[in-house]
């Protein structure tokens, strides 16, 4: 349906090129300064390609400086042993919700829902305490056991699971499975959509989180990503922009690269379009 | 003057071309149907009419003056969708109220909040509040005009998106099988609804649908359509009984025409299978052809009587008032259907051998490629397709 | 459904003894979660709430119940006050902006078939990135001397400041780094609300006199927007209510209290001067705040929801 023919189609994309260059700015900027040596990046000038590579003396800093392929083996570990977790703690319990009837159901749901509205930080003060009272903090243990219990997980799993017909249940049952197998061997290769969302929101939303690593780690060794970049910057002090860059682009580089090749799931997952 | 002539309209979609150069002229006050499978390009002739989507080739006129380079407000057209695209967040009363505020109020008085206080506007609101409810009274939806359309049944919703049509009084009504949503017996029923509301207007009608039951019982002509092409234009009697080509011959009428394979045995008989039909072909001796013959047109008989097939009987679908024979045939793969009294249904075993005796005067013939053969019955008058 | 200690389960009856051993599997199977759910999130939250009414410091051996005390102390206090303020005015620039900016993104993109997928994906690169490894990089985009913004700013004849540290000019800098952030996440949410609408309804309004760009969005495209609206709205103001990294890393509250924002004076108060009670007061502050925004939302969804 063409409305206003070429001239509106040439605004639009002169418009949308336009945002598209702010967008990018940042990333493309972080990209070349990794590339270039101090005076260069001292002189002031707008241009993109360096004239002297010196990407092998930054990238090679950013790595030795501060330990960068530690802190982004730490994201992963991280975020995948809160994933892992969540996984176990919430789908069993999103499938008695959605396909059992117990006395208590309701009241579950209604304080799961009301686990929702709760922001990240408020209980941030108090698990701090119980970290610290049980000798946990500033170890891996910290930064996973509070995540561990995901509301949002519950309720997404319980919402995909309603959906999935009762006749497959019975039909398990009948042929001996247990509700523990039930869960595992049925309702979560049927949910695999759902979960890869989950999993999605989980692992960017872990991998993204800077406030509570600052709260509970303080040695190098532990540090994910976010706070891994906050101790180069420190380090660096705000002169070698070179470096600094080249340790931006290292940590930016995973989630991007994922991001790229699983566009339309990294969005829904992120964006959880399903939750109205 | 509300006729409406397409003149050889193409349309393309990139490389696939929808509408091969259509031509129909739809007479003032008559109810077209545009029949035809899905995609054989009847809902995409009908947008072009209304003027949602510009053809590749060709013109529409309306009412004598051309209408190509109008938008749809200014071609004095309405539409009824299949989804009836009620507005949701408007009551049935705004729904119906917004073709006459487009109409008749001025971009100014329009303006939300502000428009509500300049001169006329009181006026007009008054007058378009006469003209939604006396649109409403004539299809007894006035107690609905409060509520929104989410809150009203399937049928509701089908006289509200009428009403939003009815009331600017335009030249042609264009309906994009508004009936489709509807369960069988509402269906039936609003058949008769929009069949009487077409005699009170005496509007021009330009219908859409692939029900060709629906064509037959509502429409003054149908044009049938497929694969972007116009097959045939006729009456709904002229269709049934004088189709122009085997495609449309099968697509209308219910249950489907038989069609057996033919030749033209000699100058005063065509030989299908093992029996004979003695009509007249304008066909040369020797060429191939199909046999068309519906249901109603073959009688069944003792297999050692006076009958044209033999076969045996497969099914029989009693109806109560009709049963339906299914008799399989050698040389044919789909059993060929005889109608037959209901009262005799007990009368037909499955498995059983039996004859179907053949009405020469009402067969029709078809050539390999479906195009229709002049023929006639020996010592009978001549028909040819109109 | 049995509920309630009226309906107990009966083990006298085949059925009495299945819906038995049915609840004992779900508790096997909830049991864990609800554990959890109390122990890390409801309990917690609790006891932010019971700690705010205390004047508990991290590691004394007593505390002292102060009721209302810490309420008072933070709304007389100066920082606090600028916190907050600065926190709204956050709220106030980013919101609008990104909502509007994303919603004009969307449109811009479903006019026309041509690079949407392209666009999608530009847009909403920011979205993933690393917040704070991005943040370093503003900084290094907002350097007085060097950084890019104020190269290209300089090319039109514009002296800059130096953003990050000027106070007049800190927290706008912020709310650009917020804003770029979040464009591509409501852009992405209009445009999924873009397509739900119906072509159809477009197709009546063109019909019905609707034709021109500005009347198409104000009679089909605005009205059915309404839900997608007002829950990016929603989501856009919780999010930026709980802006933190940027402030954290860049300016730590500064230049001068100007970027003091809540959850930065609920980290300080509680983290760096150990006034675990008056930090959890802020919490108790941040919550209901949150809390209201989502109330909004409830309200007018449920008012709106018979659409479909």
């Amino acid at each position: 349906m063409t409305r206003g023919g070429l001239a509106f189609a040439v605004l639009r994309h002169v418009l949308l090129l336009a945002g598209a260059a702010v967008m990018l700015a940042p990333f493309v900027w972080m990209v070349a300064t990794s590339f270039k040596p101090p005076q260069e990046i001292f002189a002031g000038e707008l241009s993109l390609l360096p004239r002297q590579w010196h990407a092998v003396e930054n990238y090679h800093q950013a790595f030795t400086k501060v330990p960068m392929l530690r802190y982004l083996a730490n994201g992963l570990f991280v975020t995948s042993a809160i994933f892992a977790l969540q996984v176990l703690v919430a789908v069993p319990c999103a499938y008695a919700l959605a396909k059992l009837e117990f006395r208590g159901r309701t009241l579950l749901f209604t304080l799961t829902l009301f686990g929702l509205l709760i922001p990240a930080h408020v209980p941030a003060i108090p698990l701090y305490i119980m970290l610290w009272k049980a000798g946990l903090l500033n170890t891996y243990a910290a930064l996973v056991v509070p995540f561990v219990i995901s509301v949002f997980g519950i309720f997404l799993m319980r919402q995909f699971f309603k959906a999935i017909p009762d006749e497959l249940i019975h039909a398990a049952r009948l042929d001996g499975l247990s509700e523990f197998a039930i869960v595992w061997r049925i309702m979560v290769p049927a949910a695999m959509p759902a979960l890869i969302s989950f999993g999605i929101f989980s692992v960017v939303a872990h991998w993204n989180d800077y406030f509570w690593p600052l709260l509970v780690i303080n040695s190098r060794e532990l540090a994910p990503p976010p706070l891994g970049v906050a101790y180069f910057r420190n380090e660096e002090a705000g002169h070698d922009f070179g470096p600094l860059m080249a340790g931006a682009v290292i940590i930016t580089a995973p989630l991007v690269v994922a991001f790229l090749f699983a566009q339309r799931r990294f969005i829904e997952g992120m964006t959880m379009t399903g939750l109205k | 003057m509300s006729d409406v002539v397409i003149e050889q309209v193409t349309k393309d979609f990139g490389d696939v071309r929808a509408l091969h150069g259509v031509s129909l002229h739809v007479r003032d006050g008559e109810f077209m149907t545009l029949l035809g499978p899905s995609g054989c390009g009847k809902s995409t002739l009908l947008r072009i009419v209304a003027g949602l989507e510009p053809q590749s080739g060709g013109s529409v006129s309306i009412g004598g003056a051309n209408v190509d380079h109008r938008v749809p407000k200014e071609r004095d057209v309405a539409m009824v969708f299949q989804s009836y695209a009620l507005y949701p967040y408007m009551t049935v009363y705004e729904n119906m109220a917004l073709p006459l505020v487009m109409r008749r109020m001025s971009a100014a008085q329009r303006l939300p909040l502000i428009g509500r206080f300049l001169r006329g506007s009181a006026q007009l609101r008054k007058g378009i509040d006469a003209s939604v409810r006396e649109v409403a009274a004539s299809l007894a939806i006035e107690p609905l005009l409060a509520r929104k359309p989410a809150q009203l049944s399937g049928g509701q919703r089908q006289r509200a998106a009428l009403g939003r049509a009815m009331v600017r009084h335009p030249k042609v009504f264009l309906m994009d099988e508004p009936l489709s949503n509807l369960d069988a017996k509402l269906r039936t029923h609003m058949r008769t609804e929009l069949a009487d509301l077409h005699r009170r207007l005496g509007a021009t009608f330009i219908y859409v649908t692939h029900d060709q039951s629906e064509a037959m019982t509502m429409s003054d002509r149908v044009a049938v359509m497929m694969e972007g092409e116009l097959l045939q234009v006729a009456t709904p009697m002229a269709l049934y009984n004088d189709p122009s080509e085997l495609r449309v011959a099968e697509f209308v009428g219910s249950p489907r025409i038989n069609v057996i394979p033919a030749v033209v045995a000699s100058d005063a008989s065509v030989r299908a299978l093992d029996g004979v039909v003695p009509i007249l072909a304008d066909a040369p001796v020797g060429s191939r052809a199909k046999l068309g013959v519906r249901s109603e047109c073959l009688t069944l008989r003792n297999p050692d009587g006076a009958v044209t097939f033999r076969g045996r009987t497969r099914h029989v679908e009693n109806l109560g008032s009709d049963c339906f024979v299914h008799v399989a045939l050698d040389g044919v793969d789909v059993p060929v259907v005889a109608r037959a009294d209901g009262r005799d249904a007990d009368r037909f075993a499955i498995g059983e051998n039996i004859g179907i005796a053949c009405d020469p005067e009402r067969v029709l013939l078809f050539d390999e490629a479906g195009r229709r053969i002049a023929s006639r019955a020996a010592t009978a008058r001549v028909r040819t397709h109109g | 459904m049995a509920e309630g200690p009226a309906a107990s389960v009966r083990l006298d009856t085949a059925a009495g003894r299945r819906r038995h051993s049915e609840a004992l599997a779900a508790w096997g199977l909830a049991g864990p979660a609800t554990f959890l759910l109390f122990l890390l999130l409801l309990g917690p939250t609790a006891a932010v709430v019971v700690l705010s009414a205390t004047d508990w410091q991290l590691g004394a051996k007593s505390l002292r119940f102060v009721g209302l005390g810490n309420y008072a102390e933070m709304f007389a206090d100066r920082v606090f006050r600028q916190s907050l303020a600065n926190t709204l005015l956050y709220v106030a620039i980013t919101v609008p902006v990104s909502v509007g900016l994303g919603l004009s993104a969307a449109m811009l993109i479903e006019a026309r078939t041509s690079l949407q997928k392209f666009y999608r994906t530009v847009y909403f690169l920011p979205v993933t990135a690393t917040l704070i490894a991005m943040a370093v990089v503003w900084e290094f985009l907002f350097h007085p001397n060097v950084g890019l913004v104020n190269l290209l700013l300089a090319t039109v004849g514009i002296a800059g400041t130096h953003w990050l540290n000027n106070p007049s000019t800190a927290l706008f800098a912020l709310c650009a780094i917020g804003i770029w952030q979040s464009l591509g996440f409501t852009t992405v949410l209009f445009l999924a609300g873009l397509k739900s609408v119906p072509r159809d309804l477009y197709d009546a309004a063109s019909v019905d006199g609707a034709h021109g760009a500005w009347e198409r969005f104000r009679r089909v495209t605005w009205p059915m927007l309404g839900p997608t609206l007002m829950f990016v709205l929603v989501i856009m103001g919780i999010r930026s209510f709980q802006v933190f990294d940027t402030v954290a890393v860049l300016t730590a509250g500064g230049p001068a209290k100007s970027t003091e924002v809540l959850l930065y004076t609920m980290y300080t108060e509680s983290f760096h001067y150990f006034r675990t009670g008056y930090g959890s007061a802020i919490t108790v502050v941040f919550l209901v705040f949150v809390l209201a925004l989502t109330l909004v939302q409830v309200r007018f969804l449920d008012r709106r929801v018979h659409y479909s």
